[in-house]
């Protein structure tokens, strides 16, 4: 018997100031997975549009174990950071998660993950970014990303990924919402750090000498955080803002140009 | 004996920083790189008379300033222009230059004979002593697109090759994140020990908390803040720019329809130009000079090439030869008298129509006309004999 499987998606278009976000995201850390939420839309010719992502923080932190509780994904659904600049209504079209030191490819947990949040939107995409590859023969580093949904052979089977494919669509400028979810993510790692701190410290029997150390391992940790996330994110805004300002100059002066142009026509 | 050992570093956030600069065009994309290069000599004696050193090198990539044009510091001879560089850098100085990158779709992962030129000269002009080419090549990984790659390295000249070096990606998980303790591991004494209270409250504010954690807590919030404004005013500047790179689309698609009605105006003045005139003193010339070669009288020509006959000009222009095309009656009077022996050369391959116009004149019984692309009699000596004028 012949199979048909009617794709709910056809496509996904992820726009390039989501992408940067995700690949921060992705590229933060190389000692476990990180995830997050896509927002956006479908369109008529069931093309999902993706025009920013929230980050999350993972409460189960086992390898391989990535997943949004309800919770979260209610959470989401409510934030104001959904409304878009546009006007029109977004919503979570998908989840991104990240592959350090390992394939791109989703494995079985990831695949089952997958359908079970199709089940409650069948046009729910995944994403996955695979980060700290090198081939250690050209030693040349390697970044994979894939797009993926989950579909069963036969009822009761095992689910398997069918692909999706993606375009990161070009957007110059980086939108609000995609600008205010970056520098979310230093304000993440600091909140599960203080949780992680204040769950130690409340603990009554530690002596005064374990209580400094751990007041050590915390500066320790958040100095960590500064080194690699806070302060090369904070660089790449400065930076970043300079490159407008640069941008902007030259663009009034064609501006003015054209202005000039026009009258004299 | 010296051992070479470098490695590049990058933060993931100026590596997505390129990955969106190459995202948002369709041909390749180049820049500079700027940051730091920091070296250290291990020097290890062993035990035999040769000093075993180590160098180990740090390159830390901490910016790159995008070209909005490829070739924006290069001839295409591969030159490099300082002047330019230093136009690109405004207000960033050129000793932080440490190198330059290059980004380009469904490419190896290989130095072009092109990048080795223009970074050979970069080396001369800049006056970092080991320039970085970082090279970022993206390409599909499947058919269906579902899943996309990119490979990067850095180069860098040594020994008289270019040797391919790793580029590490610092991030939180290279850091060691250390552990909290969550039991008391030491003996029950420390807890009561006299020393340990008398010095207790340098470490511990009122209350149960620790100064250093609220100190760096402290810090880290002072530096959340300032990241929040940079933020803000980056907001700004990207909507400043696209109002700007709209406005500018606006004006041009303006001045587009001015100069478009301007030039349907002007047309409607002029009337219908658009059919050729007719260049009636060639006519008159070349009927004057070759009264017997009807090929050249025509302005038609089939699609081999080979002039229609039927399709002459049989108007008289009424042009006065001797007024207007003096010259042509000279040489009228100086037609050279034939006695060179004459070649045939019949044209090897002759086309349909071309057969069909031979059979027509076979017919015809009118004097040999030279027929343009069928036999053309040529001279021993190698000019074509005909009535053409010698100028």
């Amino acid at each position: 018997s012949i199979v048909l499987h009617i794709m709910a998606v056809s496509a996904v278009h992820l726009e390039s100031d989501a992408f940067l976000v995700c690949m921060n995201h992705a590229l933060s850390t190389e000692k476990e997975e990180v995830m997050g939420l896509c927002i956006g839309e479908v369109d008529t010719n069931r093309i999902v549009h993706i025009h920013s992502v929230i980050i999350l923080r993972r409460s189960d932190k086992r390898k391989d174990r990535v997943e949004i509780s309800p919770e979260q994904l209610s959470a989401a659904s409510t934030e104001h950071r959904l409304a878009d600049m546009t006007g029109r209504p977004m919503r979570v079209v998908g989840w991104y998660h990240s592959h350090p030191h390992i394939t791109v490819w989703p494995s079985h947990v990831d695949v089952r993950t997958q359908a079970m949040y199709q089940m409650m939107d069948q046009g729910f995409v995944g994403l996955i970014f695979s980060c700290f590859i090198e081939d250690k023969n050209t030693k040349t580093g390697r970044v994979l990303y894939t797009c993926f949904q989950s579909v069963q052979a036969q009822k009761g089977s095992e689910y398997e990924r069918i692909e999706i494919p993606i375009h990161v669509v070009p957007h110059e400028a980086i939108g609000k919402v995609c600008l205010e979810s970056a520098v979310e993510l230093p304000r993440i790692l600091c909140q599960e750090e203080q949780d992680t701190y204040r769950r130690i410290h409340s603990l009554t029997h530690l002596d005064p000498i374990t209580k400094i150390h751990n007041g050590s391992v915390f500066t320790k940790n958040l100095c960590s955080q500064m080194s690699a996330i806070s302060g090369p994110l904070l660089q790449w805004l400065e930076d970043r803002l300079e490159l407008n300002k640069h941008s902007i100059i030259k663009l009034q002066k064609e501006k003015e140009r054209l202005t000039q142009e026009l009258a004299s026509l | 004996m010296e051992e070479f050992n470098t490695t590049v570093r990058i933060s993931g956030f100026v590596l997505s920083s390129l990955m969106f600069h190459h995202l948002n065009s369709d041909a390749d994309v180049e820049g500079l790189i700027l940051g730091e290069s920091v070296g250290e000599e291990n020097c290890r004696i062993t035990d035999s008379q040769i000093d075993h050193i180590q160098f180990e090198h740090t390159i830390n990539i901490q910016k790159h300033i995008p070209c909005h044009n490829l070739h924006s510091f290069y001839s295409n001879a591969g030159d490099v222009s300082e002047e330019k560089i230093r136009q690109i850098l405004s207000d960033y100085k050129e000793e932080n230059v440490i190198g330059w990158y290059r980004q380009r779709r469904n490419s190896r992962q290989q130095m072009t004979f092109m990048e080795q030129v223009i970074h050979r000269n970069m080396r001369k002009i800049l006056s970092s002593q080991e320039l970085v080419f970082m090279l970022l090549t993206p390409s599909q990984a499947t058919a269906s697109g579902s899943t996309h790659r990119l490979e990067f390295s850095a180069f860098i000249w040594h020994s008289n090759q270019y040797i391919n070096i790793p580029i590490l990606v610092s991030n939180l998980g290279n850091l060691e994140q250390q552990d909290y303790w969550s039991m008391s591991g030491t003996c029950p004494s420390l807890g009561e020990s006299q020393a340990v209270n008398r010095h207790r409250t340098k470490f511990f504010c009122s209350g149960d908390d620790l100064k250093e954690v609220r100190n760096i807590s402290n810090m880290n919030d002072a530096l959340l803040g300032e990241m929040q404004k940079v933020c803000e005013e980056v907001e700004k500047s990207e909507r400043a720019v696209e109002k700007l790179q709209e406005d500018i689309t606006q004006l041009k698609e303006a001045i587009r329809k001015q100069k478009r009605n301007s030039e349907k105006n002007e047309t409607q003045k002029r009337g219908s130009p658009d059919e050729p005139k007719e260049n009636v003193l060639l006519c008159s010339a070349l009927r004057t000079l070759f009264p017997d070669a009807p090929s050249l009288q025509t302005q038609t020509l089939t699609v081999q090439g080979f002039p229609v006959l039927e399709l002459c000009c049989n108007t008289d222009h009424n042009i006065d030869i001797p007024t207007k095309l003096p010259l042509i009656l000279e040489n009228q009077h100086t037609k050279r008298k034939d006695t060179a022996p004459r070649l045939r050369k019949k044209c090897l391959v002759a086309s349909y129509p071309q057969r069909l116009k031979r059979k027509r004149k076979t017919n015809n019984t009118s004097e040999l006309a030279s027929e343009s692309g069928s036999d053309t009699e040529v001279e021993m000596n190698g000019q074509s004999r005909s009535n053409s004028p010698i100028f």
